[in-house]
């Protein structure tokens, strides 16, 4: 039994009793076999939690009945945060959750933590007393006694991932029963990340940024990652919306999310509607997430690729032990990559300012000895970002 | 040369980032941070993360965020200016994320406080400022930094007038908003003025359109995609059946549009929107 259009119609009007699409989940009873193998599962991982490929980000606060369409489409992953609208999206959830039962859907929540605009790391302010806080904060406005799945907001870097201090706040939470899984969520530097969720050997789902503008190092750190045991969890399918930097060629919506989906390690994609149309576009994928020709090659059309793929640094390392002066490579390539890649000149002059890159430090050397496996030209950025700092400092001096 | 002009301009750029365009005010007690971060539209991502997408559908242009930071203890506060591309817009982010249980404030076109937050509307801007410190004084702080903000950025400022002809009766407090687009969740239908009533279970939208035959068209262009034909004149309110939304009723006067939706009833609906359609000047 295919979802037909009119019967998706049926199921998002206001006042049409029941949900054909709930009452098509197995998860919630349904014993129908051929139902089952409709819709496509995916298993979160360790956490067992089987969810529909497709799961909802911020909710439409500003209209509950799309809002309510949502919650009565089969969607049953919700994702919120404490910062996510100053709590509205998590009040709303709770609303929601109120006329439609906590049983059948996962919940996620996130706490945010202050870190160094400088060195990425948490700060002092980061305390044990603010995490639980936040959370007390997020279980009232959701008005439940535990959420699924907790997040740590955007630690971004491998440092705050493994922090004890952090991990053991995460551990108490779930000994305390305020969550069931503990995890992260980072919208950049993945694979730093994924790589250090499963260095600490304590989380259960990472939320990720995955789309089709990223290297397949992305995905294959996914891939070690559900390796490990962690469920993932999809967003910034979109990339943005667009498939140029001008913002004049708007990416295929549907397309973007079915290539995050082709990998299988990929468990499920979350997708902020906020019209019943996009809604209407997206449903289908939970049943059939083929890729046409069309949609591939309208994917490839994507007119920055290959300059974006040179400018990401991966953090390797390998560079580090080659270079005769022990230069700090793959920060100042990460700078390269903000200033060229993002056009965020002072996230790379932050980045640049607690380097200590000596003047003419690739001077000595005729030839790099720095073979980059993603082939930079190592010392051409290095004299590039020197100048950017130095010329910087005496500008402003 | 061609790469040092670059450099220039790259560093022109750079410090006219560093450099805010406001003033953020002293208080006592407290010392603010000499650096003021700035977040455009392509960097707000990194300070809000996912939360960044609604502000810029709601016409975010950009963000100072200034830290300061007790002269007695570890506190801070932090206060963070966001810029939007109009008032409406501006109202429009505050208002989504204020909640309905709102203490408010005499700051600004409007404001209110919670425990550690105090959030202020005015003009183009949306201010928010927090802190982890609940007390007395910290709050005053709060309310010194927005008095003097206000004074730089919007000494006069005022709420939507639009927002005051929606009938107070069985109106849910702190339901007022401006929805930039996707209005009842249908993508042709954008900006509009919005509350609700009776705990959400009817909503009115109002929208400001060019000219009377902008508004007419509006109502039209609704009928035809309902697959519906209605007889659109001014002040007549005519019942359009959405699939999505159940029966939503429509009215023009003069350049505005009034909707209702989740009221079924002709009768009722027509009661309730004269609530707002009389006092449309």
């Amino acid at each position: 039994m295919k979802i037909r259009r009119r019967d998706f119609v049926k199921v998002l009007a206001k006042g049409v009793p029941g949900a054909l699409l709930l009452n098509a989940m197995p998860s919630l009873g349904a014993t129908n076999r051929k139902t089952e193998n409709e819709i496509i599962y995916r298993t979160l991982g360790k956490t067992g939690i089987r969810v529909p490929i497709i799961s909802s980000g911020i909710v439409p606060q500003d209209n509950l009945r799309l809002c309510r369409a949502i919650f009565r489409s089969g969607i049953v992953f919700f994702d919120s945060a404490h910062d996510y609208q100053n709590g509205r999206n998590s009040t709303t959830i709770g609303q929601m959750l109120k006329e439609f039962g906590r049983d059948r859907f996962t919940i996620a929540t996130k706490v945010l933590l202050p870190t160094d605009h400088l060195t990425g790391l948490y700060t002092e302010e980061a305390t044990e007393e603010l995490f639980f806080k936040q959370l007390n904060t997020e279980l009232e406005r959701l008005d439940l006694p535990y959420v699924d799945i907790l997040y740590t907001h955007k630690p971004m870097n491998r440092a705050n991932i493994v922090n004890p201090k952090i991990t053991g706040w995460l551990q108490k939470a779930k000994d305390m029963g305020k969550t069931r899984f503990i995890g992260t969520s980072n919208h950049g530097n993945q694979v730093e990340c994924l790589d250090a969720m499963i260095e600490a050997g304590v989380y259960d789902v990472a939320y990720v940024a995955v789309n089709y503008q990223q290297p397949p190092e992305v995905n294959e750190a996914i891939n070690r990652a559900a390796a490990a045991g962690l469920g993932i969890v999809a967003m910034k399918n979109h990339a943005g919306g667009f498939l140029d930097k001008e913002q004049t060629m708007p990416v295929d919506k549907v397309a973007a999310v079915k290539w995050s989906l082709q990998n299988p390690n990929v468990h499920t994609a979350t997708i902020t509607f906020r019209s019943y149309e996009e809604l209407e576009q997206h449903l289908p994928l939970m049943q059939d997430i083929t890729m046409t020709d069309s949609e591939r090659k309208h994917l490839q059309s994507f007119t920055h690729k290959a300059e974006f793929a040179s400018l990401f640094c991966y953090g390797c390392g390998s560079c580090l032990a080659q270079c005769p002066k022990r230069l700090p490579i793959p920060d100042t390539m990460r700078a390269y990559m903000y200033t060229y890649g993002y056009g965020d000149k002072v996230k790379a002059l932050h980045t640049l300012g607690k380097l200590d890159i000596p003047e003419n430090a690739c001077g000595d050397c005729a030839v790099c000895a720095v073979k980059c496996k993603h082939n930079f030209r190592v010392q051409e950025r290095i004299a590039d970002m020197y100048r950017l700092k130095s010329e910087s400092l005496s500008y402003i001096a | 040369m061609k790469k040092f002009y670059f450099l220039f301009v790259l560093l022109c750029a750079v410090l006219s980032l560093e450099a805010a365009d406001i003033r953020f005010p002293e208080t006592e007690g407290y010392t603010l941070d000499e650096k003021i971060d700035y977040f455009d539209g392509a960097s707000l991502f990194n300070q809000i993360n996912g939360a960044a997408a609604v502000y810029l559908d709601y016409g975010f242009t950009d963000m100072h965020h200034a830290v300061y930071r007790s002269n007695e203890n570890d506190s801070y506060i932090v206060a963070e200016a966001y810029r939007h591309k109009n008032p409406d817009y501006a109202y429009g982010m505050y208002a989504l994320e204020r909640t309905g249980s709102t203490r408010f404030t005499d700051i600004g076109a409007q404001a209110y406080v919670e425990e550690g937050v105090l959030n202020v509307y005015g003009d183009v801007w949306y201010l928010k400022l927090y802190s982890h410190q609940k007390d007395e004084k910290t709050a005053m702080a709060m309310g010194n930094i927005a008095r003097g903000l206000e004074k730089e950025l919007f000494p006069k400022a005022q709420p939507p007038e639009e927002i005051a002809w929606f009938p107070e009766e069985l109106r849910t407090v702190g339901s007022e908003l401006f929805v930039v687009k996707d209005v009842l969740g249908l993508s042709f239908l954008t900006e509009a003025y919005a509350a609700s009533y009776k705990n959400g279970s009817y909503d009115l939208f109002l929208f400001k359109k060019g000219s009377p035959a902008e508004a007419g068209k509006m109502v039209a262009d609704y009928c035809a995609w309902a697959k519906t034909t209605v007889d659109v004149q001014p002040g007549k309110i005519v019942s359009i059946p959405d699939k999505y939304n159940g029966t939503v009723h429509a009215s023009v006067k003069g350049s505005y549009v009034v909707l209702l939706a989740g009221i079924e009833n002709a009768g009722e609906a027509q009661t309730i929107m004269n609530g707002i359609l009389e006092k449309i000047r």
